[in-house]
């Protein structure tokens, strides 16, 4: 089966955790670790750099910046509080065709 | 016993999330008829051999569909017939307090939801201000 697409914010927050595992980084390094193309990373980075998530220096070396790390921080809590509520979603389900097998006259 | 004010009016909120399956438009039926059949019978346990008309007043439900759902739950075993009067069955009683607690761990669910959007909110925010 293929591969949901990522979302615009886990494409970021891709870039951004790169950026605090190394130091030194290159657009090149970013893009591997991103797995993003030429063209669709000069746009994310572009986004971000407007936004002040990241920094870039005289060398061309790529920093993340105060705002960039809240916004991971913020990112994490929010994919694990969402893997709850899809657990929840799941739970949700079954209880409704518990309701719905009830309904059934088959059931005793 | 309140109108089901619930439903219709949030549908399209989450037409496009995770809540999906639960709250849309196309498959609104399906839960409504499960909310019609939780009034039934709560009308029906608190009030012991209540009477058809009795039930169709509670239930907010016109002859008709009426006759539909009490079918329905007749042949479940979710409801007993004597005389002409309808008492609740342990079944019934059963899965009264099953859709209460799928009802109540819904509306958690929705507010659970809801403090997800915002923060969702929050780093699409993070993101556009300059």
């Amino acid at each position: 089966m293929r591969k949901h697409k990522r979302c615009y914010l886990r494409i970021v927050a891709d870039i951004l955790s790169i950026l605090t595992s190394r130091k030194n980084v290159r657009k090149t390094h970013i893009m591997y670790g991103a797995n993003l193309s030429y063209t669709l990373l000069n746009r994310y980075l572009n986004d971000i750099l407007i936004a002040n998530l990241i920094s870039q220096n005289h060398e061309g070396y790529y920093k993340i910046t105060n705002k960039g790390m809240t916004f991971l921080d913020i990112y994490e809590s929010y994919v694990k509080k969402k893997e709850q509520v899809e657990e929840k979603i799941a739970e949700m389900k079954s209880k409704r065709g518990e309701l719905q097998h009830l309904l059934s006259s088959q059931s005793p | 016993m309140s109108f089901n004010i619930y439903f219709p009016a949030k549908a399209h909120k989450y037409e496009f999330s995770l809540l999906r399956e639960f709250y849309n438009p196309k498959r609104r039926n399906y839960r409504r008829e499960l909310e019609i059949i939780k009034d039934i019978l709560e009308t029906v346990s608190l009030h012991e051999g209540s009477t058809k008309t009795f039930i169709m007043y509670r239930a907010y439900l016109s002859y008709k569909s009426l006759i539909k759902y009490m079918n329905k739950l007749l042949k479940a075993k979710l409801l007993r017939e004597d005389n002409s009067r309808y008492y609740l069955t342990d079944k019934g009683k059963f899965f009264l307090k099953l859709y209460k607690e799928y009802r109540k761990t819904l509306e958690e669910l929705e507010k659970e939801y809801e403090c997800l959007e915002k923060t969702k909110r929050s780093l699409k925010k993070l993101l556009s201000e300059k």
